[in-house]
């Protein structure tokens, strides 16, 4: 499953799941957790200048080893500097693997680690996930089912995460875009008519609505002082959902497009 | 201490199951509902009503109509994991088959799981199967 969060995207088992999102595109902390002990957390903060990477990973390091000491274990840690990164592993309390990297497109450091206890395959899952990382241009809106591509530099300003219903508000100037993920779609489909659906779920009392192989777009009236609405709708069978892209802007470059969707 | 601890159960009632606990717990069917499939893949699950009293508040209940049964209906998702209740699927198992069947993330299909179940326990239409502790 994808995960693609402020900026970077990567890959994680399917019942592994974000469980702790935090910050701006700037600075900020995700967490993605298995049903066990195992998870994956990524720390990221905007540098104007590239930064002293072994310093900050010794700086982790010094930390982890106070907590383990504190609490009377061992603790061992390695480290290993490659090309434009920094590769870790240590064993403590628990052990895990990580990589501190800078990506100089977006001037952030980046933590990338799979931590778990004793026994835990936290370096294979490691590096399952550090091969699957992707930075940059364009940016994956992905969590929970929804998986979106949308061009760069949206912030995102309101998120909600319910079970069968995943929902992210965007916006950056004159813009404002909302992506929804409905599961169930085949249950949906068969009781409404995905056009009906949509207008009623998008509260669109009348729209033009235009067909095509991928779904279909519905694009509300403009009004004085609004910008229209236009919404791609996306049903996607084989995952059993329906995406939903609506936003409300002047500027065609930020309306959804039809390669959006994945 | 264990009488803190009983006292403690009876103002907050009962520790939340433990989540390694729920997911080895075997839901079962309660034997004396009846369940009737439906179309479009609903079940209607028919339960006997507890009247609660003596012979003339029952005798009361009986003579003004009362219902002596209460339906319920569960649709297609709620009629899947209803089938699944037998004392033979963990929680686990339920939950896996969910993902699978209607594409849930494991998240969705956890959460959806236990508040379903919460729900049937709570209306005595199944009983959750819970290991002991060793």
């Amino acid at each position: 499953m994808v995960f693609g969060w402020q900026g970077f995207s990567l890959e994680h088992p399917d019942d592994w799941a974000p469980n702790a999102l935090s910050g701006t595109r700037a600075e900020g902390y995700a967490r993605i957790s298995s049903v066990e002990n195992a998870f994956c957390q990524i720390r990221w903060k905007q540098l104007r200048a590239e930064p002293d990477l072994e310093d900050r990973l010794t700086q982790y390091l010094a930390k982890l080893r106070r907590d383990t000491q504190k609490a009377k274990a061992k603790f061992s840690s390695e480290i290993h500097a490659e090309a434009e990164r920094i590769v870790y592993s240590y064993r403590g309390l628990t052990q895990g693997k990580g990589c501190v990297a800078y990506d100089r497109t977006s001037q952030r450091v980046f933590f990338v680690e799979v931590a778990g206890k004793k026994g835990d395959p936290v370096s294979n899952r490691f590096g399952q996930i550090w091969q699957s990382l992707h930075f940059g241009d364009p940016e994956r809106w992905a969590l929970f089912g929804l998986n979106v591509v949308v061009p760069s530099g949206w912030k995102v300003t309101r998120q909600d995460l319910k079970s069968g219903r995943t929902t992210l508000e965007l916006e950056r100037p004159g813009a404002a875009l909302t992506l929804d993920r409905w599961g169930f779609a085949h249950q949906l489909m068969a009781k409404h008519d995905l056009e009906a659906w949509a207008q009623s779920v998008l509260r669109l009392t009348s729209a033009e609505m235009t067909e095509s192989p991928c779904g279909i777009e519905l694009r509300s009236n403009s009004r004085l002082f609004q910008a229209p609405l236009v919404a791609f709708v996306c049903p996607q069978p084989d995952r059993n959902q329906i995406v939903i892209a609506s936003s409300r802007t002047r500027r065609e470059a930020w309306r959804p497009q039809w390669n959006w969707f994945e | 201490m264990e009488l803190v601890r009983i006292v403690k159960q009876l103002v907050s009632g009962p520790p939340p199951l433990d989540p390694a606990k729920l997911r080895k717990a075997k839901p079962l069917r309660n034997p004396i509902v009846e369940a009737k499939e439906l179309e479009g893949g609903s079940i209607e699950l028919e339960a006997p009503l507890d009247v609660v009293g003596k012979k003339m508040t029952s005798a009361l209940a009986k003579r003004m109509g009362a219902p002596e049964t209460k339906r319920f209906e569960l649709e297609e998702v709620g009629a899947f994991v209803w089938k699944h209740c037998d004392g033979q699927h963990t929680f686990e198992t339920i939950s896996r088959k969910l993902r699978e069947k209607y594409k849930m993330t494991r998240l969705e299909s956890d959460a959806a799981l236990s508040s379903f179940l919460q729900m049937l326990s709570q209306r005595r239409l199944i009983t959750l199967m819970v290991a002991k502790d060793k």
